[in-house]
């Protein structure tokens, strides 16, 4: 079977590792601003060649291989005639005010959301928000440039601040989000919809850690099942019903929610699979399946995953963990030494995405898994949390990378 | 099959647990611990660089098997010896690992095994005869043996200080879980102790560029201790001693080994100059004053069982002083990171005492002191369950509540087969070697059920 990818980026090389696992022929296309520097793959200029190049190389499916790639995937499939997300829908999948606008529309709690481009914009908002909120550049990565501000001078100044500068990944903060600060505990639901019906791979609850009003992404868990079956089913209803809502009918999703006092609350919807690194191996051991093997599964052998479906609770073999290493100083990598105690804590399965001696820390507070990700798996939930607990703190204590201190 | 409960699942009901499997007997075993075996004992700390305070050599769960922890460690990979102190956490994570493949073990011997999550409230004999536990719901049940176990507690620290500074949120306990994200945002801070916890957490808040003070009576850092390995000379010199039949006796040989070590010449009020005296000593390799002293206390405690209670008091109000500072000593490796914090200008050590905080302007201040500070951490130490008061026993399940029983009844429940381990039942020694004891203990238990049965079924 032939697939194309859209943009496969981040998690996306993932996606298409997996796919050609399974034995599918593999079309990369990218916008031109992210195309790698060499390989074989098709530039998307505009819908009419893309389509008529498709057509010439048969291709059946087509798939999101990461956030950029959102709107063309569902554009695509809808002018193709496949199976897709409900394309009237994608702004709602895309933009986060019009996601709380479409959720609202359907009574499902979320965050209220709005995207400004100008400060002009900022004074408009004055009456409309109540604090505190939330404020981000929408084209950044991990939490720079995040921040939590208590009221509008706070946010004011915060956007003051980033907007308009040059962001982690190089590119200028035009927009901004501004979001509901949802307070309550942080869960990501991952999932692979076919036909409209949603299957819940995985499920984690996120640990973040606040530093001044800076989130800082610290790991994330897969809940203690069965014991915490009560919370999963609450949290995967509630994201089975935003999706639907928001017109995820195929393919991917990765949600981030809150659970509040008065039930959860969607923070968004990403209709790609999760990001920012996955190792298969990992997620085998811990699942015995990984969100892109689920998803290739899905086009692939879709008899085969329709099954699946019958599944209401999926408890995982092992508790499965990630931690994204941070590093809390700024400064150059001269070495790794704490690396040999991260790979005798108990469950350690890998480490992925490590940093090269010589790389530069820049704003400590980031976790973008610049600094590699571990990769927990154990059968012993308590063992694991420990490693977890050791883990943070060694990280805190600032003992697994050597550094050369700038002035 | 017979039925065993262990109340507390740290590392004296786990060792415990361990050494009763070996007997190959089949047994009911009830695990009663509200929190996660062996994660929520008191000496657990995830901080790497919270060190246990006796070496590898003597932290086995087994008596018979004194290497079981360094073998453990070599297996994990660690290039240590026994006397190395290793990380806290690793000596947890040791016992969870040997607890659970005892468990796999248990199920194959036939064995059953059940935890409860719950406290235990009260303990005594039932009128069948059969050891009766009760829990905090109420749910009682019965055991042919029991083993006490619950470790120590931590003091009542907000009775340490004002009400209204306990109250104001700038207050924090050593072993919260929570002490990252109390320090966030904190620039300095004061430490009430001087001892243990206080040094893990100002060792914490160090790594963390936080400025801490730490306030104690005496102003001086605790000691450091080299290794409790077995100093066969001082034994040697000991047992050539008139041997001593009466308190007197005793002290008589504990001020000997002060004088000769001439161990009071070596303090002096400035704890910089402490500190580094300790070190250098450490580093040479020449045995410290607590080596000899833990040798002493060895001594005694091996001669203590022939002596009447009042005797037994005496000594051991008269040993505690002695060896006050040695209890809270702490490893080499810990203290040279004191030092290099102490020269940076991190770490202050002072004299105050616990009354003069208060808080003022929402900083921590300190009466005669001009200094504020942004939070205050009690570190005032654990202390034991059990005491003595009226010739009574008190064993505190909670804050609020304690269990008194009466001397003569904690003899009858030993010999019912409900036995007070570790903390609970501390002398001079478990503060010196604690684990050590706990394990001798649970050894001592584990022969004495093996000897009970043997009796039984011969009859």
């Amino acid at each position: 079977m032939k697939v194309a990818v859209v943009n496969p980026v981040s998690s996306g090389k993932c996606l298409i590792k997996s796919l050609e696992d399974i034995g599918a022929t593999v079309m990369k296309i990218y916008e031109d601003h992210l195309k790698p520097d060499h390989g074989d793959f098709f530039v998307f200029s505009n819908f009419e060649e893309t389509v008529a190049h498709l057509k010439i190389h048969g291709i059946k499916s087509i798939i999101n291989g990461s956030e950029f790639g959102t709107f063309i995937t569902d554009k695509l499939n809808y002018l193709m005639g496949f199976a897709g997300n409900d394309f009237f829908k994608v702004q709602s999948r895309i933009n986060k005010y019009e996601m709380f606008k479409q959720l609202q529309k359907s009574d499902l709690k979320c965050a209220q959301s709005f995207t400004i481009d100008s400060y002009d914009e900022l004074e408009s908002l004055h009456q409309k928000i109540n604090f505190p909120m939330f404020i981000k550049p929408v084209d950044s990565a991990g939490s720079d440039g995040c921040k939590r501000v208590n009221d509008f001078n706070e946010l004011s100044a915060s956007f003051k601040q980033i907007h308009g500068c040059y962001n982690l990944l190089g590119k200028k903060n035009s927009s901004i989000l501004i979001q509901e600060f949802i307070e309550g505990e942080q869960f990501i639901v991952n999932s692979v919809s076919l036909g409209g019906k949603h299957l819940i791979s995985e499920v984690y609850r996120v640990r973040i850690d606040q530093h001044n009003g800076v989130p800082i992404y610290r790991s994330i868990i897969t809940l203690d099942m069965p014991a915490e079956g009560e919370v999963y089913s609450h949290i995967t209803d509630y994201v089975k019903k935003c999706l639907t809502s928001l017109g995820v009918a195929e393919g991917a999703a990765h949600s981030e929610l809150r659970l509040t006092n008065t039930g959860p609350c969607l923070i968004e919807v990403n209709s790609r699979i999760m990001g920012p690194v996955l190792d298969a191996d990992a997620f085998y051991c811990a699942f015995g399946y990984s969100q892109p093997s689920l998803l290739c599964e899905s086009i692939i052998h879709p008899e085969i995953f329709i099954r699946r479906l019958d599944y209401s609770v999926s408890t995982p073999k092992k508790h499965f963990s990630m931690v994204f290493l941070r590093c809390r100083v700024k400064g150059i990598i001269s070495n790794r030494k704490g690396l040999e105690n991260i790979r005798r804590l108990p469950g350690y399965h890998c480490i992925r995405n490590l940093p090269k001696i010589g790389y530069q820390s820049v704003n400590p507070l980031l976790t973008t898994g610049d600094f590699g990700i571990v990769y927990f798996c154990h059968e012993d939930r308590v063992l694991l949390e420990q490693s977890l607990s050791i883990l943070h703190d060694m990280e805190d204590e600032n003992i697994i990378f050597g550094m050369n201190y700038y002035e | 099959m017979k039925r065993i409960a262990i109340v507390g699942g740290g590392m004296s009901g786990i060792s415990f647990f361990l050494q009763m499997l070996q007997t190959s007997r089949k047994y009911e075993f009830t695990i009663y611990e509200p929190g996660n075996i062996c994660v929520n004992s008191s000496i657990n700390n995830s901080s790497p660089s919270a060190l246990c305070n006796t070496s590898i050599a003597v932290n086995s769960l087994y008596k018979d098997i004194p290497e079981d922890f360094l073998d453990y460690l070599v297996s994990q990979g660690f290039s240590y010896t026994p006397s190395c102190f290793a990380p806290r956490y690793l000596l947890t994570q040791y016992a969870r690992e040997r607890y659970n493949a005892a468990c796999l073990q248990a199920k194959k011997m036939g064995c059953k095994v059940t935890i409860i999550n719950e406290c235990v409230e009260r303990f005594s004999v039932h009128h069948s005869g059969m050891n009766e536990v009760v829990t905090g719901n109420g749910t009682t049940a019965l055991y042919d043996y029991v083993c006490y176990s619950i470790g120590p507690c931590y003091q009542r620290q907000h009775e340490l200080i004002d009400a209204e500074l306990w109250s104001s949120g700038k207050v924090a306990c050593s072993m919260n879980k929570q002490l990252y994200f109390f320090l966030q945002g904190k620039e300095n801070i004061s430490i009430l102790g001087t001892k243990l916890s206080a040094i893990d957490t100002a060792l914490y808040a160090c790594a963390r560029g936080i400025q801490v003070t730490l306030f104690s009576s005496s102003g001086l850092f605790p000691s450091v201790r080299t290794s409790l390995l077995p100093n066969i000379k001082c034994r040697q010199e000991l047992s050539q001693e008139k041997k001593p039949e009466t308190p007197l006796a005793f002290i008589k040989i504990i001020n000997l080994a002060v004088k000769r070590e001439k161990l009071y010449q070596r303090f002096h009020d400035d704890p910089l100059r402490n500190l580094t005296n300790d070190i250098k000593m450490a580093e040479e390799g020449r045995n410290t004053w607590e080596s000899y002293i833990a040798e002493v206390i060895d001594y005694i405690n091996s001669t203590l069982k022939k002596m009447n209670t009042a005797d037994i008091k005496k000594i051991r109000n008269r040993t505690l002083g002695l060896i006050s500072r040695y209890i809270s000593s702490i490893p080499l490796e810990n203290a040279k990171k004191i030092l290099f914090y102490y020269k940076c200008g991190l770490i202050k050590v002072e004299r105050n005492n616990a009354k003069n905080f208060r808080c003022e302007n929402d900083k921590i201040a300190l009466n005669n002191h001009k200094l504020h500070y942004d939070g205050l951490i009690i570190a005032a130490g654990i202390k034991s369950h059990y005491i003595t008061k009226d010739n009574s026993y008190y064993v505190f399940t909670n804050d609020d509540s304690a269990h008194r029983i009466k001397e003569s009844e904690f003899i009858f429940l030993k010999r019912n087969g409900a036995w007070l381990i570790g903390n609970l039942s501390s002398t001079i020694y478990p503060i010196v070697n604690y684990l050590k004891f706990c394990v001798g203990q649970t050894k001592e238990l584990v022969d004495f059920i093996e000897r009970k049965e043997n009796e039984s079924s011969s009859c």
